[in-house]
C-alpha cells in the first residue's frame, strides 16, 4: 500500500498553510514529519483524518476510518481507567486482559485500574499513544508523541512503537530530530519532500 | 491555636443546625400558644397530633398514593419526552427551530392558564399529570439539549477517527457532558412538578387526592390538617426526590466495565 498525496493545498483566513504538497509514503515506511510550528503538520494529519477538508489536491492509497492518530492533545476518556480507554477504540469484544498486558510495556501496573484523571501527563500521553497503536488501521499518525516524555521513557515508548507497528505506515510529527533517529524515520521536512 | 479535626467540626456543624431547628419549633409553638386560635395559627404539636390521625384514617394511604403516582407519572413522562426530544434536536436542526418557540411558550404561559386550559381539555381527573407533564418538560428539555452541545469536541474527533458507534459515543461521550445538566434540570424540576401537582389537585379536587383534602380542611377551617397533608407532601416529595436523583446519579457512572470481555 502507497500513500500518494499530490498538489495539496490548504488555506486559513488567506493564510496559506499547504502549499502543492507532493508526498509519497512507502508501504511499510516510517516517516518524521519535521518542521517548526505552525508549518502545517497538524493540517496535514487532520486532512488525511478527514477532520479537515482540503483546499485543493488528490490523496490516495489511504481514507478516513483506515487512519489510526495520536492527537497532540491527549483527548481521553478521563473518567475510565487506561485499559477502558483502549479497548473503547477496538471493536468487537477485545480481551481486557491482552490489553492490559500490552499496555503495561509502557506504564506501570499499579495505574490500571486508575481513572485516566489521577495519571500525570506523561502516563497520559503513553494511554493515548497505546489508543493508536492497538487500533487495527492501516496507517498510523502520531502528532507530537513524545511530548513530557523523559529520554529513557522515550526509549521505552520507541520500542513501544516499533513493536506494535506491524509493517504499517508510520507517519509522526515532531521537532525533535534524534526522535527521527531512534524510530529509524526518514524525515520529511514540510515543502522539501522525503529525505534521510 | 491547633485546628479542630474535620470529624469534631462536622459534629459541631450538625448539632448547630439541630439547635436552629429546634429554636425556629420553639418559637412557632410560642407563638401558637400566644395568639390562641386554631384557625390563624396551628403549632408544631398540633400538627404532629393532626398528622398521626391522618395517618391513622383507613384512606390515607390510598390518597397518598394516587397524588404521588399522578405526579410521578406527570413527572416520568415528561423527563423521557424532554429527553427524547432535545436528542432528537441536537441531531436534527429542524426539529429544533420546530420545538423552539413551543418550549418558550411552554417557560413563559402562567401555571394558572395551564389548569384552567387543561381542565377545559382533559377534564379533573388528569389535570396533576398533564400540569406536571407540562411545567416540566420545557426544563428537561433545554437542559439536556443544552448538555448535548456541551459535549467534547475533540472527543467527537476522536470518535470519528476510530469509528466509534452511535452507542458507544452516547455513553461515553455524550453522557457525560448531558448528565451534570440533566443533574441539575431535574432537581429544579422535581420540587416544581410537586408544586405544579399539589396546586392543580386543590383547584381540581380528582378523588382521591392530597389537594381534594386540602380543599375540604380550607373549606371546613380545619388548619391543622392543612399543616399536616403540607407536612405529608413535604415528606412524599423528599423520597421521590431523593429515590430519583439516586438513580440518576447511578446512571451517570463512567459504566467503564462494560467495554471489552474479561
Amino acid at each position: 500500500m502507497v500513500v500518494a498525496i499530490h498538489g495539496l493545498c490548504k488555506v486559513f483566513n488567506e493564510h496559506q498553510v499547504l502549499r502543492s504538497l507532493e508526498l509519497r509514503l512507502e508501504d511499510g515506511g516510517i516517516y518524521c514529519l519535521m518542521a517548526p510550528s505552525g508549518a502545517g503538520k497538524t493540517t496535514l494529519l487532520r486532512i488525511l483524518l478527514g477532520l479537515e477538508t482540503k483546499d485543493a489536491g488528490t490523496i490516495r492509497g489511504i481514507k478516513p476510518g483506515e487512519i489510526s492518530a495520536m492527537f497532540q492533545e491527549n483527548r481521553l476518556c478521563e473518567a475510565l481507567t487506561p485499559v477502558e480507554n483502549v479497548a473503547l477504540v477496538c471493536p468487537g469484544k477485545v480481551s481486557r486482559s491482552a490489553i492490559r498486558r500490552n499496555l503495561e510495556l509502557i506504564l506501570p501496573a499499579e495505574c490500571m485500574e486508575q481513572p485516566t484523571s489521577e495519571l500525570s501527563g506523561g502516563m497520559k500521553r503513553r494511554v493515548a499513544l497505546a489508543r493508536a497503536m492497538n487500533y487495527p488501521g492501516k496507517m498510523i499518525l502520531l502528532d507530537e508523541p513524545f511530548t513530557g516524555l523523559d529520554t529513557d521513557t522515550k526509549k521505552k515508548v520507541i520500542d513501544y512503537i516499533l513493536s506494535m507497528r506491524n509493517q504499517r505506515i508510520l507517519l509522526a510529527a515532531t521537532h525533535g530530530e534524534e526522535d527521527a533517529v531512534w524510530l529509524g524515520a526518514r524525515k520529511i521536512r514540510l515543502g522539501d519532500g522525503a529525505d534521510g | 491555636m491547633k485546628d479542630k479535626p474535620l470529624v469534631l467540626l462536622q459534629s459541631g456543624l450538625f448539632s448547630k443546625k439541630i439547635g436552629i431547628v429546634l429554636m425556629w419549633l420553639l418559637v412557632w409553638e410560642l407563638a401558637d400558644r400566644l395568639v390562641a386560635n386554631r384557625i390563624i395559627l396551628v403549632g408544631p404539636l398540633r400538627i404532629v397530633t393532626a398528622l398521626v390521625d391522618q395517618l391513622g384514617q383507613p384512606d390515607f394511604w390510598v390518597i397518598s398514593s394516587a397524588s404521588f403516582l399522578r405526579i410521578a407519572i406527570g413527572f416520568l413522562l415528561s423527563f423521557a419526552t424532554g429527553f427524547l426530544l432535545a436528542m432528537a434536536a441536537y441531531r436534527f436542526s429542524l426539529i429544533k427551530d420546530i420545538l423552539e418557540p413551543v418550549m418558550a411558550t411552554l417557560i413563559t404561559i402562567p401555571m394558572i392558564s395551564f389548569v384552567i386550559m387543561l381542565l377545559i381539555w382533559v377534564g379533573n381527573q388528569a389535570l396533576t399529570v398533564y400540569l406536571s407533564f407540562l411545567i416540566v418538560l420545557p426544563i428537561i428539555y433545554t437542559n439536556t439539549l443544552a448538555g448535548f452541545h456541551n459535549a467534547d469536541k475533540e472527543m467527537l474527533e476522536v470518535a470519528a477517527v476510530f469509528r466509534l458507534s452511535s452507542w458507544r459515543r452516547f455513553l461515553y461521550i455524550y453522557r457525560p457532558a448531558f448528565m451534570p445538566f440533566l443533574i441539575s434540570a431535574c432537581r429544579l424540576s422535581l420540587g416544581m412538578s410537586w408544586k405544579a401537582g399539589i396546586m392543580a389537585e386543590v383547584i381540581g379536587t380528582p378523588k382521591p387526592s392530597i389537594g381534594r383534602e386540602m380543599f375540604a380542611a380550607k373549606t371546613y377551617l380545619q388548619t391543622a390538617n392543612l399543616f399536616a397533608w403540607t407536612v405529608i407532601i413535604i415528606v412524599l416529595s423528599l423520597v421521590f426526590e431523593k429515590a430519583f436523583m439516586l438513580l440518576l446519579k447511578k446512571l451517570g457512572k463512567p459504566l467503564g466495565g462494560r467495554i471489552g470481555g474479561r
